[in-house]
């Protein structure tokens, strides 16, 4: 089952889920049902220093939004 | 006389028994992601991410190897525009392939020689026959020595003669080196777990083994191990002894079984490999056991971010804009006479039908769930362009929560007997057997008609439409 997520930050930034690069801040991302952890990499000019979601029941329209403060 | 002869042929054996070849895969000494042969390390300088093209070959002996080989030709042959507006063969847009026991012959060659399978894989293999050799090899003299040593079986002889014969010594060392896509997932089965277990780096990592000394034919000969007529492979489980580090997503799956029960299994049986105290040794058999048309590896690959080659990833990073996947499923439905007669079929017909049709079924939903998926995909993708159209219309200023959702075309194209028309025809191919030795002239209808159903196949058609009007 595919999932929805938008990771929102201030500027264009590489998203890593579960360690791994996985799409851009401000995009609609697809990702696996579950449970993720998310930050930003580096540099580490953002908080929290990463997210724990678990992702179940999006949409494309209605994406799960995880949100990051520049810092 | 005949006792005596029998006393010296033990005497051999035990003789050999002391110097046969033991497991032939080498511990890693220490877990380095940057090497070996992954998706990752291979290079693809005239292969576009744009158009990723995945090819997975399906089981059935010489019959899917033929198949196979037959779509790798008419891929050859067509011709698309490439970058920067350059004809190109779309044989050089292939980025993957997925194979299974016979499917995987084709698939190794293609990954190991490139071209030089049009040349000589005939004469070398798909025109062989192999049942005789193998089991000329079975009845030497020669080999009832090494066969009479508890380490050398009878899958180890047939690695041995593919090794020799066929892929002329190559390792995955060699695959690694050559460093150019398309990347081969050589797919056999886990015993204990009923699992694909697929001869790549990332899987032999969990293994703490490295595969690049491993031959390309004992990858092939697991993958065709067909149970009970050949022995399982056996590998050494070296885990702990590298460095080893299990990737994230393996701790946080195994907390969402009731949530995601595909992702959960997956993690489970990554976990298993971890443990050598209680899985010392890995036995691997055919692949058809766990997925005879090797999609399911693609399958996650393309809806996953948790695959060691995730081509969600790469949607979601915007690369990948078309994406392909061509089934080539060898799968037959002979006729039988079960249903016109009151007796009962025999056992022999019983074991066929328990082994066929699971099989069928199996391939058969997976291939369906591929199909699901993209239109699903589609659709979501449809649906947020037609909410914020909506949306827009009434209030100008207002857009959807999130940001843009990459765009993917998606082509699946299922390439098998059941799409003849031709009734006589379908019959024909349907009632193959499935063998390693099949008639000279059966292997060129089957390339003739693997070429023939993937040019009639609309979904490629579509495909060859949308690249020659498509603008950059």
């Amino acid at each position: 089952m595919v999932e929805y997520v938008t990771v929102t930050y201030p500027e264009k930034r590489t998203v890593f889920i579960d360690g791994e690069e996985a799409g851009f801040t401000n995009t609609t991302l697809r990702v696996d049902e579950g449970t993720h952890s998310i930050h930003l990499g580096e540099p580490r000019d953002y908080i929290p220093k990463w997210k724990r979601p678990t992702v179940t029941g999006t949409t494309s329209t209605k994406p799960m939004e995880i949100s990051f403060e520049k810092v | 006389m005949k006792r005596y002869s029998w006393l010296l042929l033990v005497c051999v054996g035990l003789f050999f028994a002391g110097c046969a070849p033991s497991l032939r895969n080498a511990q890693l000494d220490s877990h380095d992601p940057g090497v070996g042969y992954r998706f990752k390390n291979l290079a693809s300088p005239d292969n576009s991410d744009e158009l990723f093209v995945i090819l997975t070959f399906s089981g059935g002996g010489t019959r899917a190897a033929a198949l196979s080989y037959g779509v790798l030709e008419h891929l050859a042959k067509t011709e698309v525009r490439g970058r920067d507006e350059r004809s190109q063969r779309l044989i050089e847009e292939v980025d993957v392939i997925s194979s299974v026991s016979g499917g995987s012959f084709t698939g190794a060659y293609y990954a190991l020689f490139g071209e030089r399978l049009f040349t000589d894989f005939e004469a070398r293999f798909l025109k062989q026959n192999i049942e005789a050799k193998l089991a000329g090899q079975l009845f030497s003299p020669v080999n009832w020595a090494r066969l009479a040593s508890p380490t050398y079986d009878r899958i180890d002889l047939a690695a041995d003669y593919y090794d020799e014969n066929i892929f002329d010594r190559k390792t995955f060392g060699d695959l690694l080196q050559k460093g150019r896509r398309p990347y081969v997932l050589i797919n056999a089965t886990d015993m204990s777990l009923g699992s694909r277990f697929v001869f790549t780096q990332d899987q032999f990592d969990l293994l703490c083994s490295d595969l690049s000394s491993v031959p390309v034919a004992r990858a092939v000969a697991a993958s065709s191990a067909f149970p009970v007529l050949l022995s399982p492979i056996t590998l050494k489980n070296y885990a702990g002894a590298c460095g080893y580090r299990v990737p994230e997503w393996v701790g946080f799956a195994l907390e969402d079984r009731d949530i995601a029960g595909r992702r959960f299994s997956r993690a489970l049986e990554t976990r298993s490999y971890l443990d050598a105290v209680n899985r010392p040794y890995i036995h691997l058999i055919d692949g058809g056991i766990a997925d005879n048309i090797g999609l399911r590896g693609p399958l996650d690959a393309i809806s996953s971010l948790d695959s060691a080659w995730s081509v969600l990833r790469m949607i979601n990073r915007e690369k990948v804009r078309r994406l392909v996947v061509i089934v080539v499923n060898a799968k037959t439905g002979p006729d039988t006479e079960w249903d016109r007669k009151e007796a009962a079929p025999g056992v022999k017909d019983v074991l066929s039908a328990v082994v066929d049709a699971p099989m069928a079924n199996y391939s058969f939903e997976t291939i369906e769930l591929m199909q699901e998926r993209f239109k699903q995909w589609t659709k979501d993708y449809q649906s947020r362009v037609d909410c914020q159209e909506i949306l827009q219309a009434s209030c100008p200023q207002a857009t959807l929560p999130g940001g843009p959702l990459a765009k993917v075309d998606f082509y699946p194209i299922v390439i098998g007997f059941d799409s003849l028309s031709d009734l006589e025809e379908s019959r024909f191919f349907k009632n193959l057997g499935t063998t390693f030795n099949l008639p000279a002239e059966t292997i060129d209808r089957l390339r003739e008609v693997a070429g023939r159903l993937l040019a009639q196949s609309p979904q490629f058609q579509r495909l060859l439409n949308d690249l020659r009007t498509a603008p950059d």
